[in-house]
């Protein structure tokens, strides 16, 4: 949520710190530049310019001295006035020479300039030369006018001038530019400052924006590990290798664990709960640390001894839809199963109001056609021994059936008293239960039963009790069978539990009803049942320190499986205890 | 004089044999059904002058016979005596749908022939 507010104003305030940098750095990149950009020119100025300017200025003073010699010498032929005229012409050839050099490196535009001027000064001396020669043969006399270098003297200054006119003006525009260098170095930083105002505030208003999302992400993460903290239920968050980098108050203190522990560690604490549906533990865990969502699994976990009821969710935490790790929490379910015990025990009371109502009726009925056969023996007509015997027998019947109801009503006796558990072979009690089971029932005719019982797995049990707990769960799958079919019986056993396996292809326990079946004088087979054969099958498991697991849906059958403890082999006697002359044929099927 | 005819209705098949001979001993017709279907069958084709019924009964059960009776103009005034083994609910709840009487098994038999008598209002024969 926080990011999504966040992403445009970052990006613009990337931006904004962005044209701030290239601010930063124009201040002081574009005054160095100005700056080397006017050393040039001072250099060019100092170095190429004044130099050739003075030599110009060079080269026409000694054109002038070379003029001057000259028109001294016509004036007076002296030696020392010719060797004056000679040597002046050495200093006007370098001064030429210097100017040429230097127009050449530095200002090409000047180089016909001081062609011309080379030209005008060979001339110059051409005509020099002629008018000394003149002057020598016409001894002086000679001299007219025509023959003087003066004209060639004026253009030569006139060049020069020329020359000197244009490098004073590239002098100028060089000492213009210098002036531009130096005023925009000058004005630049303010420039810069001015420029910088709105952005600065634009950025500091930005700023502030973001530093105050940040104050309300850290509110946001506050509030919400206050939350986690108060939390009563565990919770734990996990990252994708299934190591613990989160976790509340109650986590620790009820899980007892850290920072940093696997969630793993947690398995050998944790149970399956009794529920079919429910899921492995090891399984639950390896999802969790998968970052796999699991939704409301109810679980056991044991805590300092006590086995607490939870129900276990777990969702993934997803960073652009890759999921980084879980967040898992254990719901206590003790006040819900309570309640829900609450609510059977109710229940249970409602069915035992229905049984005593039931039992009352039963003997109502009894009671009723005993005492009318007896008023009838009283009459006169009982004196025919043909209706005589028809009033005893009807007597004799009621006393019976109601005999039959007291034995399925007295296996309630057994309930609450611990039994005399001594070591027997599973197998041998189990294909014997199933026999009574078949006598207990005439319909078994119909019935297929499938026994695997080869084995010989030692378990220390009330042979009695057990054979009939057995019995009660195969008449169950008999009677879940009216129109025939197949049960399978057998034993499997591990090295610590023997289980007792019963599948029948029955009409199956409907969802609403598996909740009850193991309640007290619950049954869903109206005149069949008594509500007594599965909660005495359980209670039996119970004592031998087992219990019975059962599924199956409305249609496909059901499986009862019976698990207790198995002992150790050299616990069984060699001759298998329970002979043909022992309790179990008196054993009666309450179903 | 005519003897009373009464309809026995039960699906005990114990009290289809006790009740049928006190009251034959006590001189009425008797007829028997085992349910309420059958029962209100013969209501409609036998003249029954009393109709015995159990309350709980397969299928058709005694409530809904007195019913279909109590809703009939031809039945609406045969006498009903229910009598159930289950406790004092059914009793009222057949006393709401129409029964004359009701009472609970074990039968007190001096009491329910004096009701007998007293609804077919019918001398019993000698």
């Amino acid at each position: 949520m926080l990011t999504r507010v966040g992403e445009p104003r970052a990006a613009r305030l990337a931006v904004a710190w962005l044209v701030i940098g290239l601010l930063l750095a124009s201040m002081v990149g574009v005054p160095f530049a100005l700056y080397v950009w006017g050393k040039q020119i001072r250099n060019r100025l100092a170095f190429e310019v004044a130099p050739f300017e003075l030599v110009l200025e060079r080269t026409g003073r000694a054109m002038a001295v070379r003029e001057r010699t000259l028109r001294a010498y016509l004036y007076e032929p002296t030696p020392e006035r010719f060797a004056h005229w000679q040597e002046s012409r050495v200093v006007l050839d370098e001064a030429l020479a210097e100017a040429r050099r230097m127009a050449t490196a530095h200002e090409p535009e000047m180089v016909d300039d001081v062609a011309e001027l080379v030209e005008l000064a060979a001339a110059w001396e051409e005509t020099a030369a002629d008018v000394v020669a003149r002057a020598a043969m016409d001894r002086m006399g000679a001299l007219g006018v025509s023959a003087r270098p003066g004209p060639v003297y004026d253009s030569f200054q006139g060049a020069l001038g020329t020359a000197q006119s244009e490098i004073e003006a590239t002098k100028d525009q060089l000492v213009a530019d210098m002036g531009v260098a130096d005023d925009a170095r000058a004005a630049m930083p303010l420039l810069l400052a001015l420029l910088s105002i709105p952005v600065m505030v634009y950025t500091a208003r930005l700023s502030s924006n973001v530093l105050t999302l940040l104050a309300v992400a850290r509110g946001e993460q506050q509030r919400l590990a206050a939350i986690l903290e108060h939390m009563v239920d565990p919770v734990l968050v996990t990252d994708r290798e299934g190591k613990v980098t989160l976790l509340n108050p109650a986590a620790r203190s009820v899980l007892a664990m850290h920072p940093g522990d696997r969630i793993g560690s947690l398995g050998p604490r944790l149970r399956r709960a009794l529920r079919a549906e429910s899921i492995e533990p090891a399984a639950m865990l390896d999802a969790i640390a998968r970052a796999d969502a699991i939704a409301e699994t109810e679980a056991v976990v044991e805590v300092d001894g006590d086995a607490i009821p939870v129900s276990i969710s777990s969702a993934p935490i997803r960073v652009d839809r890759d999921p980084i790790g879980a967040v898992t929490v254990l719901r206590d379910l003790t006040d819900r199963v309570r309640y829900e015990e609450k609510r059977l025990e109710a229940d249970r009371f409602q069915s035992l109001g229905a049984m005593a109502e039931r039992i009352a009726h039963d003997f109502g009925n009894y009671l009723e056609a005993a005492s009318a056969a007896t008023v009838m023996l009283e009459k006169p007509s009982a004196a025919d021994p043909a209706k005589r015997s028809r009033w005893i027998g009807i007597i004799r019947a009621t006393f019976e059936e109601g005999r039959s109801v007291l034995a399925g009503l007295r296996t309630l006796s057994f309930v609450g008293h611990e039994p005399r558990l001594t070591p027997v072979v599973l197998e041998s009690v189990v294909d014997r239960a199933v026999d009574v089971a078949r006598l207990a029932r005439r319909d078994a005719q119909r019935i297929e039963i499938e026994r695997e019982l080869a084995g010989r797995t030692p378990v220390r049990a009330s042979e009695q009790d057990l054979a009939r707990a057995i019995v009660n769960i195969v008449v169950n799958a008999i009677d879940a069978m009216p129109y025939g079919g197949r049960i399978d019986v057998r034993c499997e056993a591990d090295d610590h539990r023997a289980r007792i396996v019963v599948r029948d292809q029955g009409v199956g326990i409907a969802p609403e009803d598996m909740q009850r079946i193991f309640d007290m004088y619950y049954t869903t087979k109206g005149e069949r049942g008594s509500g007594m054969g599965l909660s005495l099958a359980r209670e039996v498991l119970r004592v031998h320190g087992g219990d019975i697991r059962v599924e199956s849906a409305p249609g496909a059958g059901t499986t009862f499986v019976l698990e207790l403890p198995r002992v150790q082999d050299h616990e069984i006697p060699a001759r298998d205890p329970a002979g043909p002359d022992d309790q179990d044929t008196r054993m009666e099927a309450t179903s | 004089m005519s003897q009373a005819r009464v309809l026995v209705v039960d699906d005990n098949k114990w009290i289809q044999q006790t009740l049928p001979a006190l009251l034959e001993e006590e001189g009425y017709q008797v007829e028997v059904a085992w349910n309420g279907e059958e029962g209100f069958r013969r209501v409609c084709t036998d003249q029954i002058d009393l109709v015995i019924t159990d309350v709980s009964m397969p299928e058709v059960d005694g409530l809904e016979l007195i019913r279909l009776m109590r809703r009939d103009p031809f039945f609406q005034r045969v006498p009903i005596i229910a009598i159930t083994a289950f406790g004092s609910r059914k009793l009222d709840e057949a006393k709401d749908a129409g029964a004359n009487v009701c009472f609970s098994k074990p039968l007190d038999h001096p009491t329910l022939l004096d009701n007998v008598a007293r609804l077919t209002k019918k001398a019993p024969a000698p």
